[in-house]
């Protein structure tokens, strides 16, 4: 088990190397010039002024020369500085990472705490008006994109009924929307592979068994059932983290969250290419070590991982 | 009857409209083997269910009545049902391994079963499963209550499918073909606990099975179902002896016994077609090397049936894994014609050597009609380019097989298992191969289906001059099929010869063991 764990971590290095070095490329392709938009603000560019500051930035050495600079810095845990205000890019990226570390929580907590119960209520209840019910929602939930629903939630609970503050400025309060326009989706998901991994086992042969021997529904329902089910649904948890991580960039920006959604919105118009690639640097790390996660959580559902 | 524990009388039941159980009268006696045969799809399965209804399938008692002792089963609450089942029914399945929670420790599955009838409390549990282990005699309590079921063997599994049936005392066992996914020695353990069971525990069962040779062993009386009814019914050693239905006349027959089939043909001079030499297989996982297959020497000559005998996992499929060239030899030599068949094979040896495997329906694709999985063979290994031809040999091909020309457009799931292992037979000669590769390919048919893929196995055999290796763990099926074989234990071959010698003077124990069975 220590032996796998380490031979994963050290396949970490040479993912990151691929990654780092891919997003950097792509950044250097792609048009659009860093010095260009860190001087118009100012009147009157002339190319001397440009050219000297590319030299200042290190935009004219050559890529590579870049690229291995930039990740010997990274090395000794330096991320550089934004280019556009030049405050060190590890400051901004924990800031924005603790908001939307907050955001993706919440809603993830939110969603297994509602989702795995009313998967198996419904997988119990199947074909009955409960699982039709919770179906619906799931069907809807699945199909209704991320902003349609933040929109719709802003919508009703702060036009309507002003019961939450549209712009949510990171506080508790305006915690809630974001996190609920998060949720539906996700939630929708998890029920609907929740349900399909109960019904799954609940045919298992020895389902019968254990009712031929007279067992409680509650043992067979929790102890048996939902256990073997968990191996799938972790799956599914694991794959949902990156997700809510990566993908509240359109929410958060709705909502105006403070979270690093924004962040990198704004960094990639700016062209502010070391926030950029110290956010792809996080991101990789967190799905990696996710994923890590989920494979060892299969070691203790399933004993016969080990063999 | 004072000392009967079911009685049924005038039962019907049916799936929806399908009468699938009609008029059944039934009596079970106290300490008493009742066997139910009759192939698949008579309804002794559902007879089961309906004396132990599980789940809220749609099967529904229309008429008559179940009696346990004093209670009606069919007025039961679904309550009163739970504290029914284990406590005065218990059931055993055919498959043991999946009839266990795959992921839980025995432990955790016995602790359970006992927490939900509330007999015991706490500090008795363990007291209580040692209790039952010592009297079905299972040894190492401890060890098996710390292993999960996939640790276990089949038949270690179903003893110990039994004890956790047996604990909670109940009146009547019901035993759903508990043999019959299991190879002949852990059959004969098997059938000594149920045994056992009736003579020192007095405990009455009911066994369903198709296998007559496990019914005419160990039951009392034995009740013949086909179709839904019970046709015929008496104490075993009368209807045995006296069979008076035709049906009962043809499965009795369909039994494999240990039959010599003596072959007159004069002895076959030329030399050996495919020679294995010193083959060995190792399979390396994280506690080391295992050798699957170790040293065998091999020799089968053009038309020759060679039968290979031993228990699961006696390394005899992965030997014909070899041949076929789906798994790749670790040391040793294999020659076809005197062409080395361990490096890169040819189109035209792939051709020559054919397999079919036990599961019929699993070795189709499921999205294929049998009629496009056979002429997928045609094109690929033999060329055919014209459809018209393929389909005029397809059709040549489903009467050899002895299958209806329409089948041939249905998918695989949609034929009988005997029809589908028929199909793949047919799939595996549309080819001409010059050697066929059996691996257990009865084992998961009715006896009297399994007599007749053997009888069209013969057949082609002498028609086409194809030699085959026949693996099963069932020696009488193999005696009565095969002119030399070989007994196979732990990877190694331990005894080889004629069938006649081997059966009359088998010099190692194993093999006398395996024999004995069939006694």
């Amino acid at each position: 088990m220590k032996f796998y764990i380490l031979k994963r971590l050290l396949y970490l290095i040479p993912i990151m190397i691929g990654i780092t070095f891919l997003s950097f490329l792509l950044l250097y392709l792609a048009p659009g010039d860093p010095a260009q938009r860190k001087l118009t603000a100012q009147t009157a560019v002339t190319s001397d002024v440009l050219e000297q500051t590319r030299e200042e930035m290190g935009l004219n050495r050559p890529f590579l020369v870049q690229y291995k600079d930039w990740f010997l810095n990274m090395l000794q845990g330096d991320l550089g500085v934004s280019y556009k205000d030049g405050s060190p890019v590890i400051v901004k990226l924990t800031k924005g990472m603790k908001y939307t570390g907050i955001l993706a929580f919440s809603s993830f907590l939110l969603s297994v705490v509602i989702s795995i119960p009313l998967g198996i209520y419904a997988a119990v209840k199947k074909d009955k008006l409960p699982d039709s019910i919770i179906k619906v929602f799931c069907f809807a939930g699945n199909s209704l994109a991320n902003f349609l629903v933040a929109v719709a939630l802003i919508y009703f609970f702060c036009i309507q009924t002003n019961l939450f503050p549209i712009i949510a400025k990171g506080n508790a309060q305006g915690l809630f929307l974001p996190t609920l326009s998060l949720s539906i989706p996700f939630m929708s998901r998890l029920i609907t592979q929740t349900r399909a991994a109960v019904l799954e086992q609940l045919e298992q042969p020895y389902v019968a068994a254990a009712r031929a021997r007279g067992m409680k529904e509650i043992y067979i329902l929790f102890k048996n059932v939902l256990h073997n089910s968990m191996i799938s649904i972790t799956t599914v948890l694991g794959l949902a983290i990156g997700t809510l991580l990566g993908g509240s960039v359109v929410t958060e920006r709705i909502f105006m969250w403070p979270g690093i959604g924004k962040l990198v919105m704004d960094s990639i118009q700016a062209r502010d290419y070391p926030v950029i690639q110290g956010f792809v640097m996080i991101m990789t790390g967190i799905y990696i070590i996710v994923n890590l996660l989920v494979d060892i959580s299969y070691h203790f559902l399933d004993p016969r991982v080990k063999e | 009857m004072e000392n009967s524990v079911l009685s049924i009388f005038n039962l019907y039941v049916s799936y929806g409209k399908k009468a699938v159980v009609e008029d059944v009268n039934l009596e079970l006696k106290q300490g008493e083997i009742l066997g139910i045969a009759g192939e698949s799809g008579s309804g002794k399965s559902t007879l089961l269910k309906a004396i132990l209804p599980i789940s809220s399938s749609d099967m529904t008692i229309n008429q008559g009545s179940i009696c346990l002792k004093n209670t009606e089963i069919s007025n039961c609450s679904t309550k009163d049902l739970r504290i029914l089942r284990g406590r005065k029914i218990g059931m055993i399945f055919q498959n043991p391994k999946a009839s266990f929670n795959p992921i839980r420790k025995f432990r955790n599955q016995f602790i359970e079963t006992l927490k939900s009838h509330g007999k015991y409390n706490k500090d008795q549990f363990e007291e209580q499963i040692f209790s039952v282990f010592q009297k079905l005699s299972l040894s190492d309590a401890k060890r098996i209550l710390d292993s999960y079921p996939y640790e276990m063997s089949g038949g270690m599994n179903q003893r110990i499918a039994i004890a956790l049936a047996v604990m909670l005392e109940p009146e009547i066992l019901l035993a759903d073909e508990p043999t019959s996914a299991l190879d002949s020695m852990s059959k004969s353990l098997v059938m000594d606990e149920l045994i056992r069971l009736r003579d020192e525990f007095h405990m009455s069962i009911i066994l369903v099975t198709h296998d007559m040779h496990v019914v005419s062993k160990i039951a009392d009386s034995i009740a013949i179902m086909k179709q839904g009814k019970i046709v015929e019914m008496g104490l075993v050693k009368d209807v045995i002896a006296n069979p008076k239905e035709k049906y009962t006349k043809s499965l009795l027959q369909a039994v494999p016994q240990i039959n010599i089939r003596y072959v007159e043909e004069c002895e076959n001079t030329e030399n050996p077609m495919l020679v294995l030499d010193k083959i060995c297989k190792e399979f390396h996982n994280h506690t080391g090397v295992l050798q699957a297959v170790s040293q065998i020497d091999l020799q089968l000559k053009s038309g020759e049936i060679l039968g290979i005998v031993g228990e699961s996992g006696s390394g005899k499929s992965t030997l014909l894994k070899l041949i076929a060239g789906l798994e790749k030899a670790s040391l040793g030599v294999m020659t076809c014609r005197e062409k080395d068949m361990l490096g890169k094979r040819k189109k035209e040896d792939l051709r020559n050597i054919q397999m079919v495997f036990q599961n019929a329906v699993d070795s189709f694709n499921p999205k294929h009609k049998i009629k496009q999985a056979i002429s997928e063979s045609l094109k690929n290994l033999c060329g055919m380019k014209s459809r018209q031809s393929r389909e005029e040999k397809i059709s040549e091909l489903m009467d050899l097989v002895g299958l209806d020309q329409t089948l041939a457009n249905r998918y695989p799931r949609k034929l009988s298992g005997g029809q589908c292992q028929r199909a793949a037979i047919a799939r595996a000669i549309a080819v001409q191969p010059e050697i066929l590769l059996c691996d257990e390919i009865t084992s998961a048919l009715d006896v009297s289906v399994q007599a007749e893929i053997i009888q069209l196995l013969l057949r082609l055999s002498k028609e086409r001059k194809l030699a085959i290796i026949f693996v099963s763990h069932d020696i009488a099926l193999v005696t009565h099929m095969c002119k030399r074989i070989m007994v196979m234990k732990n990877g190694k071959c331990i005894e080889e010869g004629l069938t006649q010698n081997l059966i009359e003077q088998p010099k190692e124990e194993y093999t006398k063991q395996l024999i004995s069975v069939f006694l």
